[in-house]
């Protein structure tokens, strides 16, 4: 009976040490920031009326839904492509719903017991994967655009070689900043720059210094590249 | 020896604090969104929603998910969590206004979870919809979901939880899409 309570306290006391010690994060570089000759300027931003759903494996998560949900709505604000971004309806009736999907990995607790159990010596590489959705109707009865796009991120626990085409970052929680960034603005970049967006989109304005030509604003031009920080 | 007692009353109170889950509230689907916004469906106002008659009081109050319970969002009950759901969903289509005529009400007939050997869990309410106080619409909706088995509780309750929570927004979506509840509200 002691070998057993020994063992599992040995187990338990080998879960904390892995998890405060050896694991750290990193963020794939495949997605990466959207490019300034990527960007488009919205020559007559409209209002949209935002909505967001985290899920896990498929299933709708309302905790990491409500934990996400300012962060999101503050990006797409900042991104310059709408007038107004709003929880409630808007004029024109333009719907966006943005859901990230957290993907199963089900080798991940497997993974986690061995390198547990070792003490962090049988280290693993844990890929977490992301599946971002846009999904933007310009109004009632319209046909919906979508835009969807994957990223990952990775965690080693214990003694194990750092994932190629990957930047270290801080903690988990900089990681998922960092996606959630990233995957914004990416989907958001590639809904401007399809026709059924709505919108005449003019070509962002080049960043080098052009010669002074005369230019006439009709409408407030959101701030260039506003998306990628 | 009084000391002792005291502690483990402690102790005892805040296991129990900690196994007591409160229910998130959820955010509007663009489905249930577009399906609200056909131009046939009126702005509508939101009745009494509570338990259906000869049903425990309990099973408006929390659910047992192993050792973990699960209640409804600010001392609520499961059939207010229902109304505000639904309430959400038809703000965010622009189709809740409390001084329509068209009102729908609510009593929860089914709310269930099991993580045995094939994890559960169902939500059902009778709707009834009135006309300027005329009964237009009086049906049963029952909504389910089943997921793989999980051993470690740690994944299994949360799992467990938000499933059933998701089942909120899958009723009111099936209430707004069925055939008969469309037919009853459309504008005259």
């Amino acid at each position: 009976m002691k070998y057993i309570v020994a063992w599992v306290l040995a187990v338990l006391a080998s879960l904390l040490f892995v998890g405060s010690a050896s694991a750290k994060s990193f963020v794939d570089l495949t997605l990466g920031d959207v490019k300034a000759e990527e960007r488009v300027t919205v020559a007559n931003p409209k209002p949209v009326q935002l909505l967001f759903q985290f899920k896990t494996a498929g299933n709708l998560n309302a905790r990491a839904t409500k934990f996400l949900k300012d962060r999101v709505t503050a990006q797409i604000r900042s991104n310059g492509a709408f007038s107004e971004v709003s929880e409630q309806p808007v004029s024109g009736g333009a719907i966006m719903q943005i859901t990230i999907d957290n993907l199963a990995a089900p080798e991940a607790v497997g993974q986690g017991v061995a390198a547990g159990l070792t003490f962090g010596l049988a280290g693993q590489l844990v890929a977490d994967n992301y599946e971002a959705t846009l999904e933007y109707v310009s109004g009632p009865d319209t046909k919906a655009v979508s835009k969807t796009v994957r990223h990952r991120l990775y965690t080693t626990i214990g003694r194990h070689a750092d994932p190629q085409n990957a930047v270290r970052v801080r903690n988990a929680d900089e990681g998922i900043t960092m996606i959630v960034r990233q995957v914004l603005d990416r989907l958001v970049t590639d809904l401007t720059r399809d026709v059924g967006f709505g919108a005449v989109a003019a070509p962002s304005p080049p960043t080098e210094a052009a010669p002074a030509a005369p230019v006439t604003a009709s409408e407030p031009a959101p701030a260039p590249g506003g998306g990628a920080r | 020896m009084k000391k002792l007692i005291t502690a483990a009353a402690m102790a005892a109170t805040f296991v129990a604090a900690g196994c007591a889950t409160p229910a998130v509230q959820l955010t509007p689907t663009l489905d249930t969104l577009q399906a609200f916004r056909t131009a046939t469906i009126p702005p509508m106002g939101l009745g009494e929603f509570g338990l259906a008659p000869g049903r425990p009081p309990g099973m408006d109050r929390s659910l047992l998910v192993r050792a973990d319970s699960l209640r409804p969002p600010n001392g609520g009950s499961f059939a207010q969590f229902l109304k505000e759901t639904l309430q959400t969903e038809m703000t965010a289509a622009g189709r809740f206004d409390p001084a329509s005529t068209v009102v729908i009400s609510g009593q929860l007939t089914v709310s269930e979870i099991s993580t045995m050997s094939v994890p559960n869990a169902a939500l059902g309410a009778r709707f009834q919809v009135r006309r300027s106080g005329v009964l237009v619409f009086d049906k049963e909706l029952v909504v389910r979901d089943s997921w793989q088995y999980q051993f470690i509780g740690a994944i299994a309750i949360p799992e467990a939880q938000e499933r059933y929570t998701a089942l909120y927004s899958k009723l009111v979506r099936t209430l707004v899409t069925d055939a008969d509840f469309r037919l009853a509200v459309a504008a005259k």
